[in-house]
């Protein structure tokens, strides 16, 4: 569909917009014509990335903020809607990856994922939302997974702040509808991003992005089409995984037979020392 | 359906136990022939439903235990399978509710709800499976919400909280699926319990009405227990209208988008002219 203008002039935040599907939203963002402050924890890194979008110019801005922080949250959200005299949408995108045996998983980890992943994204729209209020309009964007729609064994904690994400989005897209915000969780899955090696501190290692992962740009490109339709939940790429979720909900048995296999897999990953990230062939 | 021999002489806790869900699933329980640790935080609130139960004997037994505090679940758990003998149920049940207007509750509701709604989940089952692994059985029976699968307008917090639970569980039951653990997430709908009077927001109102139309919480007792038996998943009460908005909701079906457009002015209307939804 043609969107082309959709973002033109539009003041946008992209939180965790360095790397991955954030940066590559905020870069089909720029080339849309919108404003976008990119947010993230690492001034330098930051910068960096600020600096590869240079040729857009003035529209390029940067917000320094650890989003598992609620008062450095709603200062970066607030201050930037100030400057910038208002703020049209704001995508809750950081967060971290964990797949792992749950029995592996201590609770200072547990804590550090739900912090990454959910309350991120609950301390921006907390933010956001009354200034949405006051403006009449606006879009929070979070990203979720197709781990927030289909439960992946093995990702129990990801899962859990994933689904959380899912749910929040959905029941304020329906609670706002009449008041002019919109809400979408973007389920992506396997995109190529550094989710893959980056460790819940913020470090990155050299596991790699792996051979198959979806362009990241290509998901951008796609996602933000999808938002400008206002589309609530936004799959990527949309198939075959949107009908996974709907064969998960239905209870279809070809479905929970791929489950469990992706379980075994997994399983026998674990046993062997790898990370369980193995995925069956998909049900007919 | 004829399973009653199935929680004879089993071991179970029930967290939340003093009241609503928690309270009609230890007396079914009880009635199957299961000895139950009634869990709660008021140590006056867990006698007083023990009290009502004790024509069962020293099948009952209570634990007293802050659901939100690692150290208090993680005592109690312990304790209650080493007393036992063994672990083969938890009922992670305990939870509040949280219907109110997204732009109303504060951060420190947010803490409140995720502690009591999703850390509690966390803590019983960091507790209970590393027992139940090293038995190569156990069941962990998780209650969530239909509003842990479908998202009802003006029930942001409550419905962040039980996608959570409905995620962790359903991941889990997988993850476990050979290793002899089964994992279930009860998603019950407006059942007739005091969790109307318990809001994220505001203290406990034991003035606030409970809805005419719930459903009794007996049935649904009898029912939840009857599918936990068939180690079911995910376990909707009662199973319709729920199931069918869930599947239909995840379907992008049209009727179920216009249900719940309604349902969010409804709720908004109510909140405009009588302050609040219930």
């Amino acid at each position: 569909m043609e969107t082309g203008d959709y973002y033109q002039k539009k003041v946008c935040i992209v939180t965790g917009a360095n790397s991955g599907i954030g940066y590559a939203l905020s870069e089909e963002l720029l080339k849309r014509g919108a404003t976008v402050y990119l947010l993230g924890r690492n001034a330098a890194k930051v910068a960096e990335a600020a600096g590869k979008l240079a040729a857009h110019g003035d529209r390029v801005r940067t917000l320094v903020a650890d989003v598992t922080d609620g008062a450095q949250m709603r200062a970066a959200v607030e201050g930037a809607a100030a400057e910038a005299g208002r703020l049209d949408l704001l995508f809750n995108n950081a967060g971290v990856g964990l797949t792992v045996p749950f029995e592996r998983i201590g609770l200072d980890e547990m804590r550090a994922v739900i912090d990454a992943n959910l309350w991120s994204v609950l301390y921006g729209t907390h933010a956001a939302v009354p200034i949405m209020l006051r403006q009449g309009s606006g879009q929070i964007v979070s990203t979720s997974s197709i781990g927030g729609l289909i439960p992946v064994p093995f990702q129990s904690l990801y899962n859990t702040t994933k689904f959380a994400v899912t749910g929040l989005s959905e029941s304020l897209r329906y609670e706002y509808a009449a008041r002019g915000i919109s809400f979408s969780a973007v389920c992506p899955f396997f995109i190529a991003s550094a989710i893959f090696s980056k460790g819940l501190d913020g470090s990155t290692g050299d596991q790699g992005i792996p051979a198959g992962a979806y362009p990241a740009d290509r998901a951008a490109a796609f996602i933000l089409d999808r938002v400008a339709e206002r589309q609530g939940i936004i799959v990527v790429p949309e198939e075959p995984f949107l009908g996974l979720w709907r064969e998960y909900a239905n209870g279809d048995p070809g479905m929970e037979a791929f489950m469990l296999e992706t379980a075994r897999m997994r399983g026998q990953q674990v046993e062997r020392g790898e990370t369980p990230t193995a995925v069956p062939p998909l049900p007919p | 359906m004829n399973n009653q021999g199935y929680y004879t002489d089993r071991i179970c806790i029930v967290t939340g136990a003093n009241s609503g869900i928690g309270y009609a699933l230890s007396e079914e329980l009880l009635k199957r022939g299961a000895t139950v640790y009634l869990l709660g935080r008021d140590p006056a609130k867990v006698a007083a439903a023990a009290g009502k139960l004790s024509s069962h004997g020293d099948r009952v037994r209570t634990l007293v235990a802050d659901v939100t505090d690692w150290e208090q679940v993680r005592t109690a758990i312990e304790g209650a399978a080493a007393e036992a003998g063994r672990l083969d149920m938890l009922f992670n049940n305990a939870g509040i509710g949280g219907t109110l207007q997204f732009e109303k509750a504060t951060l420190e509701d947010w803490k409140k709800i995720i502690e009591t709604n999703v850390w509690s989940v966390v803590y019983g089952v960091h507790a209970a499976f590393p027992i139940m692994l090293r038995q190569g059985s156990g069941h962990i029976v998780n209650t969530s919400s239909a509003a842990g699968i479908v998202p009802p307008p003006f029930q942001a917090l409550y419905s962040l909280t039980k996608f959570g639970v409905t995620g962790m569980t359903e991941c889990l039951r997988y993850e476990f699926a050979e290793k002899g653990l089964f994992f279930s997430t009860i998603c019950p709908t407006n059942i007739a319990t005091p969790i109307f009077q318990r809001s994220a927001d505001g203290p406990v109102n034991e003035k606030a009405p409970i809805p005419d139309d719930a459903y009794p919480v007996d049935r649904a007792a009898v029912e939840i227990l009857d599918a936990v038996a068939e180690r079911k998943g995910v376990i909707v009460v009662p199973e319709e209208p729920g199931t069918a908005v869930w599947r239909g909701w995840a379907a992008g079906d049209p009727e179920t988008e216009a249900y719940l457009m309604q349902m969010a002015h409804d709720r908004r209307v109510a909140y405009e002219t009588k302050g609040s939804y219930f």
